[in-house]
């Protein structure tokens, strides 16, 4: 019965597919690393996506502490990453790829390498 | 194959050397490995070990060639008269929506490229299910309704992917290499076969001995296009499986993200609520702009930070009539930016070329379509009775010789030959068997759930968030994994949750953005996922965190067009209040169901 819910599952993947040819909507995906690269192991890095497999290069990066201070800013480069220091304590990443595409996510969320 | 000559002891010879010799002797000659016979033992492999699916593929992409012709003469509601000038497109889906006050209407198709067939949008039913809306392109008048899955796009979806879940587009791209490799192993098995293209099937001769003609005979007239779908097909098996799993390199260009509405575009339109353009004045807008470009599919913004998307061609070598796109600002009309064929990178155009040459669709129209068409439905068949000739011929000398191999009792060889057929090896599929049988079940069941999909919605099912004000609006929302899924628990962590909301009180119109979010937003910037679609289908897909907190939230924030912001929140998990479990509810008005008390 298991195996049938989730084959379920995945054939609604392969249908919604069928359709997605004709519907567009995407949402913004954030997948930050911590350590990742060995010479500098507190660098957070950042690529920035959306959910239909498009790179997302050039779109507003910032990254705020838990008292809402801003630590760090810029842009995504050609390949959709950004890079700064891991700030002590909590922070928030935000991605701006314009209205209704802004995602934020926590340090909770940055995966440790 | 080894296993395969074990029962059948002429079984992958080629016929010369199968035959008894002038002497009636009828031992077996010892065989030298060749290039041809290596050619075609190699041949017979491909061509048995999945025979059944390979002309399942093959007979399903034969009959989508005319997919659309198909859908022409069952459907009633596809059939136009031609009378005078269409109407503009944008106006023909202007008018459909008009006539279906509330509903979902997406993805116009504009049938610009027909003259007797009806435009279609498709609709969203309430409860999650989908339809297709028919209209007249001339008289703008709705035609009716049918299903998602009318016989053409049902041989289209079952040639594209066998309606098997995940594995499926991959599984059919395999037979695009096996087409390659039949070929080339055809080719060298079959001696001097530039010599054979008259050499005509013997007629009057045994049936094995005509089907081993018309194999050939086929084989060699349909090489050019049996070279078309392997390539094609070949060049989808590249991507997926081997980069779509890691395997091999990419080497097509990135996708790039479509132009969309910027902060100053939105600001631009003031505080009040902004009317949106017609489709007629944003088709407009994109004529005026490229009066070459004609419009084949429509689709509306999905929510206010995005363009309209006009996908059309300017009939660029071999694109799909969907090749190029503009996109256009919904509320001025400006075009903001565009995906042109003619402003693709080369390999982007080999790339798109797969499609035309592998469906035959780039006749476009009038004769010249249904001339390539049915070009491409001849030689597909041809490509149909190769497979099927190919494992007649096979199954006929395997059952002379389990034949021979069975002379012993009535009973006992009748277990024996019940025995050859089941075993999992020898025979022309030995083993591979189980896997044919297999992919068949899970095809099977595979179309039973598509069907399903199409009319069975997703309400009843998942979490249900009970109506709640916000502002001037009462909203409640309904989570699901999925359609297919609303047996499942909707909310699990790590995973992507379907929201759906509801406005029951309220303008929809005023509302700038609605954005959902696990935990309370921290900032009026990024508070969550978006809600998008059509109307009836709001929906946002929102990340569940990896760990769900006890007594953890689900937040919803409304951004109305004059700048305020509007929040409220319910529980994220059940809690017999404002959020239900909507499968328990079920099962508990179930008087025979087991789970009466844990509603």
């Amino acid at each position: 019965m298991n195996l049938i819910k989730n084959m379920r599952a995945k054939l609604a993947l392969v249908v919604m597919s069928l359709l997605s040819a004709k519907a567009f909507a995407h949402y913004p995906i954030l997948n930050c690393k911590l350590g990742s690269n060995p010479e500098s192991p507190s660098e957070v890095v950042c690529e920035a996506s959306f959910s239909n497999l498009a790179k997302a290069p050039n779109v507003i990066m910032e990254v705020y502490s838990e008292d809402d201070e801003l630590i760090s800013e810029g842009h995504t480069d050609d390949n959709s990453i950004y890079t700064f220091e891991r700030p002590d304590g909590v922070y928030f990443i935000i991605m701006d790829a314009g209205p209704g595409h802004v995602l934020e996510i926590s340090d909770e969320e940055v995966v440790e390498i | 194959m080894s296993a395969d000559t074990h029962a059948t002891p002429d079984l992958g010879l080629p016929e010369q050397e199968a035959k008894p010799n002038a002497k009636g002797n009828n031992k077996t000659r010892k065989k030298k490995l060749t290039a041809h016979r290596a050619a075609y033992l190699i041949h017979s492999f491909i061509g048995l070990k999945l025979s059944l699916l390979f002309s399942v593929v093959l007979i399903t992409g034969t009959l989508a060639v005319f997919a659309e012709e198909l859908d022409w003469l069952f459907y009633s509601e596809v059939r136009v008269e031609a009378q005078g000038e269409k109407l503009n497109s944008g106006e023909v889906f202007d008018r459909m929506k008009e006539q279906m006050p509330g509903v979902g209407l997406t993805a116009f198709s504009t049938a610009n490229d027909r003259q007797y067939t009806a435009a279609n949008a498709i609709m969203t039913l309430p409860d999650g299910g989908f339809k297709k809306v028919w209209v007249d392109p001339y008289t703008g008048e709705v035609q009716g309704t049918t299903n998602f899955l009318t016989v053409g796009e049902f041989m289209s979806i079952l040639h594209k992917n066998l309606f098997m879940p995940l594995i499926g587009r991959a599984v059919v791209n395999v037979f695009g290499v096996l087409c390659l490799i039949g070929l080339v192993t055809g080719l060298i098995s079959y001696r001097k076969f530039w010599k054979q293209f008259f050499k005509f099937p013997r007629w009057n001769a045994n049936p094995r001995v005509f089907l081993g003609d018309l194999h050939k005979f086929l084989g060699l007239w349909s090489l050019w296009f049996v070279l078309i779908i392997g390539v094609t097909g070949s060049w989808w098996f590249y991507q997926n499986p081997l980069v779509n799993y890691g395997v091999a390199p990419q080497f097509l260009p990135e996708r790039t993200i479509d132009p969309a509405l910027t902060k100053h575009d939105l600001k631009a339109l003031g505080k009040g609520i902004p009317t949106p353009l017609s489709s007629k004045e944003i088709i407009e807008a994109v004529q005026e702009h490229d009066p070459e470009f004609i419009p084949h599919f429509l689709n509306p913004p999905e929510h206010n930070g995005m363009a309209y998307t006009i996908h059309g061609t300017k009939h660029d070598l071999l694109t799909m009539k969907w090749g190029s796109s503009y996109f256009v600002n919904p509320y001025t009309g400006e075009v903001i930016g565009a995906k042109l064929a003619k402003d693709a990178p080369a390999i982007s155009r080999v790339d798109w070329s797969m499609r035309p040459l592998h469906y035959g669709t780039f006749g476009y129209d009038g004769f010249w379509d249904l001339f390539v068409k049915t070009v491409w439905f001849i030689f597909g068949l041809a490509m149909s009775i190769l497979s099927v000739s190919g494992m007649i011929i096979f199954y006929q000398r395997t059952k002379s010789a389990t034949k021979k191999a069975v002379n012993s009792g009535r009973v006992q060889g009748k277990i024996k030959k019940a025995w050859l057929i089941m075993r999992p090896w020898g025979g022309p599929m030995s083993g591979f068997k189980y896997l044919n049988w297999a992919f068949l079940t899970v095809i099977c069941i595979g179309i039973s759930i598509g069907f399903k999909l199409q009319s069975e919605g997703t309400s009843g099912s998942g979490y249900q968030y009970k109506a709640q004000d916000v502002g001037p609006w009462n909203i409640s929302l309904n989570a699901t994994l999925g359609l297919l899924e609303k047996d499942l628990d909707p909310i699990q962590a790590g995973r992507t949750t379907t929201l759906n909301a509801f406005i029951h009180e309220g303008n929809p119109e005023a509302i700038k953005f609605m954005y959902v979010k696990v935990g309370k937003p921290r900032t009026k910037r990024a508070p969550g996922a978006v809600l998008h679609g059509s109307v009836g289908n709001q929906h946002a897909h929102t990340p569940i965190p990896k760990t769900v907190k006890e007594g953890a939230e689900l937040w919803l924030t409304i951004e109305s067009w004059d700048g305020e912001f509007y929040q409220t929140a319910w529980s994220l998990m059940p809690d017999g209040n404002a959020t239900v479990d909507l499968r328990e509810e079920q099962a508990a008005n179930t008087p025979t169901s087991k789970n009466e008390i844990s509603g």
